[in-house]
């Protein structure tokens, strides 16, 4: 026990200096109100004799608060996922181009319909959608994260991982995707999630709001303005409202095998190899093909369990794993494999990794009685 | 002359105290400044400058610092030297017919012919940025006449 705990200590030692929790950057321009003081001094002769230098009063204005952030995916294409997986993570992060610390509420919705975000359209839903923030230090999404529903305190510059987390609903079917949008809009009174780092998970707060445009503008006073992007247009996002939401995709893919099974006469007794017929004391040669047509999941584990007619067929042959198949009736190529063969005819091939996009092959003789 | 002296001395006090030039008293020179964003704004597909007060500004705004001097005095002013440091959130946006400091004030010359020390220690050409002081200098001011010094600059 004591170990195995030594253990866990060094390696989430090591993922933290692998994948800070916050990106930490300089500050995104003059911080939200700072004063702005210009004053001049003046020296100057009259009559060939130097005056006393004069200097002028200060002109003081502030500098407004900017609020800007972007969100963005850090998953490059769909997440693969499996009818009734749990816990399926896809990865963003939020960054705060304002000139000023501000807190973020963070929410979770579901596309409905129209473009993915990747490839294909949004066709189903997920379950379960959780939003998650970067809290433990170790690269991606661990259960020992912070689920949260706002970022607290995040310093102008730096940037937050957050994932959104969902289940697999069992009915969603191979090729169906599922959308999801995560929006950050930034807020204020937001309490950060005790043990978590700072500038990290939080609760609660309120979004911030614009300094209304009728409201008079003070030189001395601080006024909050929006310079946030629009984000793509299925999030709903508007252009300088203060928020800002990237999507990413879900999409359904497992191992799809389809198996087949051909036979040939390699020999027969009169003529041998030459023009072999299929009777009595001939051999037959099988070739069972196993064909995965994911483009991205490997089928793992896979076993053939195949029945021989006992009545017909006897001298059933060690099988060889693996090859090529011509497309019509033939294997050829494979090497050894593990099998097993049961009372009534029953032999079961393991076929092992049938990788997406290929094929496997389990190639046997039998003579026929 | 001694005179001079005192007039000058007097109305130092004065702006000091943050007031233009008083009512009575023979004033030598007066300064106002004064600060605008520069905004640009599109009118029926035509851009323009607009300038307007400094309600509302953001990083990446520019700035245009004016100064304006009037001589108040009977006599005419001399040498007249206007050294204007930067506020510490802006950097000079564009040279112009002043002179400028990378020193924090200590020399002033052309942009294009100073040199501050690099991020490797070695040497390298002044840019906007390094800026730290503006000066500019005027050969006389007649009596009763003014004039401004400006420059321009982006909030950092």
């Amino acid at each position: 026990m004591k170990r195995s705990t030594q253990w866990l200590g060094t390696a989430s030692a090591l993922a933290l200096a692998a994948a800070p929790t916050l990106a930490a950057a300089a500050p995104v321009g003059t911080a939200a109100n700072s004063d702005i003081s210009n004053s001049v001094t003046v020296s100057y002769n009259v009559g060939g004799v130097a005056q006393t230098p004069i200097t002028s009063a200060a002109d003081v204005f502030k500098v407004d608060r900017k609020i800007d952030l972007v969100v963005t995916t850090q998953d490059t294409s769909a997440v693969i996922v499996t009818p009734g997986q749990t816990n399926a993570v896809t990865t963003f992060r939020v960054t705060n181009n304002s000139n000023a610390t501000i807190d973020f509420l963070l929410a979770a919705t579901q596309q409905v319909g129209g473009t993915a975000r990747f490839a294909g359209n949004d066709t189903a839903d997920a379950a379960n959608v959780r939003v998650y923030v970067e809290t433990n230090g170790m690269a991606g999404w661990q259960a020992g994260d912070s689920l949260a529903n706002s970022l607290a305190a995040v310093a102008s510059g730096d940037a937050v991982t957050v994932y959104i987390v969902s289940d697999v609903p069992v009915g969603m079917t191979q090729g169906q995707q599922a959308t999801v949008i995560l929006t950050a809009t930034a807020a204020s009174g937001a309490t950060a999630v005790g043990g978590t780092p700072a500038g990290t998970a939080g609760t609660g707060g309120t979004a911030i709001s614009q300094t209304p445009v009728g409201t008079a503008n003070g030189k001395n006073t601080m006024e909050t303005v929006f310079a946030d992007a629009q984000a793509e247009a299925q999030t709903g996002d508007g252009n300088k409202d203060g928020r800002h939401a990237a999507r990413s995709d879900y999409r359904v893919d497992t191992a799809q095998l389809a198996v087949a099974k051909y036979s040939r006469v390699v020999s027969d007794p009169f003529s041998g190899a030459a023009s072999p017929r299929a009777i009595p004391g001939a051999v037959v040669e099988y070739c069972i093909v196993v064909q995965n047509t994911s483009t991205t999941v490997n089928a793992t584990s896979v076993s053939v369990s195949d029945t021989v007619d006992a009545a017909t067929l006897t001298s059933v042959t060690a099988p060889t794993i693996g090859g090529t198949f011509n497309g019509t009736d033939t294997c050829t190529g494979g090497s050894g494999g593990a099998w097993t063969s049961t009372a009534g005819g029953i032999y079961q091939y393991s076929v092992g990794t049938v990788n997406a996009n290929s094929t496997s092959l389990v190639r046997f003789q039998a003579t026929i009685r | 002359m001694k005179s001079h002296h005192i007039i000058a001395a007097a109305c130092a006090a004065v702006l000091a105290s943050g007031l233009t030039a008083p009512a009575a008293a023979q004033a030598a020179v007066a300064l106002k400044g004064d600060v605008k964003v520069v905004r640009q704004v599109t009118e029926n597909g035509r851009t323009s400058e607009k300038l307007e007060d400094p309600n509302q500004v953001l990083p990446g705004d520019q700035l245009v610092f004016t100064t304006r001097y009037t001589n108040g005095g009977n006599e005419r002013v001399d040498d007249f030297v206007v050294t204007n440091p930067l506020p510490a959130p802006v950097k000079l946006a564009k040279v112009d017919s002043f002179e400028v400091s990378v020193d924090g004030g200590k020399s002033f010359g052309a942009l294009a012919a100073l040199k501050v020390s690099g991020a490797d220690g070695k040497p390298r050409a002044a840019e906007l940025g390094d800026v730290t002081h503006v000066r500019w200098r005027v050969a006389s001011i007649a009596p009763g006449a003014s004039g401004e010094v400006k420059y321009f600059a982006e909030v950092r």
